[in-house]
């Protein structure tokens, strides 16, 4: 005699063996069988007969299970999905249906992880350089006083400017793109994946040119850097210190007289930093002293003012001749021992 | 005499989405119901195996296009009810759009003249 329910209970037996284990699918399929057997019941068919009719429509166990397990994406099958999608070949598995998605836009989970991923390194890159090598780089520069081109010049301003600005830089990129996805979504998504290649792209261009740049200003600029070998950080004890191309220094209010090569000048600049300037930072720095240093310790008081005297000991003076008020530049001035211990402490 | 073909296997697996989609739309329906719909409709010319309707639906559900829940039928016997959501509308707007496309292009050409 035939039993429905112990057929149907072995039918279910049959399906777990094929895999299909989630009680929730195995009920709806005995719904799904029980409904069509009574159906067929009503139109005539024995149960057996229904039950036999019914379970081979709903079709073989292996194949529901395959089909089945394209739903529940399972981890390799999200894997091999993801990889692919990434790849940019549109994803087989989510699709059984031809025409299950319509668009072959890659999907923005896809675009925005590929563009992080391909600018994390520049982006990386960027931020060591700008916080551990930049700021030695702006001191090489410094030291050496190479002379930048104008574009040097304003690269490295760009580079600074970047660095005193990056949160707000950042906030605003990242409204830009919230207001993009928020309100452009007819033509952004079609555009997305183009403006983040070419963004990624020329990002990661301008890091690697940024950072070669400044490799090779570093190589350069250290190339300079021995002519004032020496010369950095002096202090007055040093004995290396103790040279003047003056024989003679005398001051009268903001002015400086000075004997140079046996004649009487006013002194008007040295390393065409104007006297001025120098007096100033001498008043400033070294209180009482400040003649003393000025007309003995001149290397030392240049190079506390950063612009240190080469290891040739020389020095570019502008003299005014008071007798014809004429302007005489000496590029080249030796600087020497003998002079310096000349010139007698009349300030004392 | 050509006799009621049989649609198709690739026709049969593209349409499924569509026509699960735009039944939903008319109320919610459960499995068993929409295939004895679509059989009727079609006058048993688009037949699925009948299993098969049911990895179809969980998909659907898996990417949002419909929702289900189980209730209780008149017999008494539990069944699952899917219903559309949002987002199922706009998939089956395209999907009309689309088949409504393929559709105008194949009556066109039949329909213009040679040239």
């Amino acid at each position: 005699m035939f039993d429905l329910d112990q057929s149907i209970a072995g039918w279910r037996r049959n399906m777990q063996s094929a895999g299909i284990k989630s009680p929730a699918v195995l009920e709806e399929l005995e719904s799904h069988l029980r409904d069509a057997i009574e159906n067929q019941v009503g139109s005539g068919a024995t149960e057996q007969q229904a039950f036999e009719t019914t379970v081979r429509q709903l079709g073989q166990s292996e194949l529901l299970h395959s089909e089945f397990a394209k739903v529940r994406a399972t981890p390799a099958a999200l894997a091999k999905h993801f990889t692919l999608t990434l790849a940019g070949i549109p994803g087989d598995y989510m699709e059984t249906n031809m025409n299950a998605s319509s668009s072959n836009l890659e999907p923005r989970w896809a675009t925005y992880l590929k563009a992080a991923a391909f600018l994390l390194p520049a982006v990386g890159l960027w931020t060591f350089n700008m916080i551990f090598v930049f700021p030695k780089f702006q001191e090489l520069c410094k030291l050496s006083q190479i002379n930048l081109t104008v574009s040097l010049r304003t690269f490295i301003a760009l580079a600074v400017a970047l660095k005193d600005n990056f949160l707000w830089i950042s906030l605003g990129m990242v409204l830009l793109l919230t207001l993009l996805e928020w309100r452009a979504t007819t033509y952004w998504p079609r555009y997305r994946r183009a403006v983040f290649g070419i963004a990624a792209f020329s990002l990661n261009l301008a890091v690697l040119i940024a950072i070669s740049l400044i490799g090779v200003l570093s190589v350069v600029a250290a190339f300079e850097l021995p002519r004032y070998a020496g010369a950095w950080g002096l202090r007055f004890t040093d004995t290396a210190a103790h040279i003047s191309p003056f024989t003679m220094v005398r001051f009268d209010g903001d002015k400086v007289f000075v004997t140079y090569s046996g004649v009487n000048y006013e002194l008007a600049s040295v390393n065409n930093l104007p006297i001025q300037q120098v007096l100033d930072y001498s008043r400033i720095h070294y209180g009482n002293l400040w003649e003393k240093r000025f007309a003995q310790d001149l290397v030392v008081v240049l190079s506390d003012m950063g612009h240190p005297i080469p290891t040739d000991h020389t020095i570019a003076l502008t003299l005014l001749d008071p007798a014809t008020g004429q302007l005489q530049t000496v590029p080249n001035a030796q600087m020497t021992e003998k002079n310096r211990n000349g010139i007698p402490d009349t300030w004392d | 005499m050509y006799s009621s073909p049989m649609l198709r296997k690739e026709l049969v697996a593209a349409a499924a989405e569509p026509l699960v989609l735009s039944l939903l739309a008319r109320g919610e329906n459960y499995g068993y119901a929409i295939i004895q719909e679509i059989k009727a409709r079609s006058n048993g010319k688009l037949q699925w195996t009948d299993g098969m309707l049911y990895p179809v639906l969980h998909r659907m559900e898996h990417r949002g296009l419909i929702k289900s829940r189980w209730r209780e039928s008149e017999t008494g016997r539990k069944r699952k009810y899917y219903s559309l959501k949002k987002d199922g509308e706009k998939a089956m707007a395209k999907h009309h759009e689309q088949w409504s496309l393929v559709h105008s292009l194949l009556t066109g050409l039949r329909e213009a003249p040679h040239v």
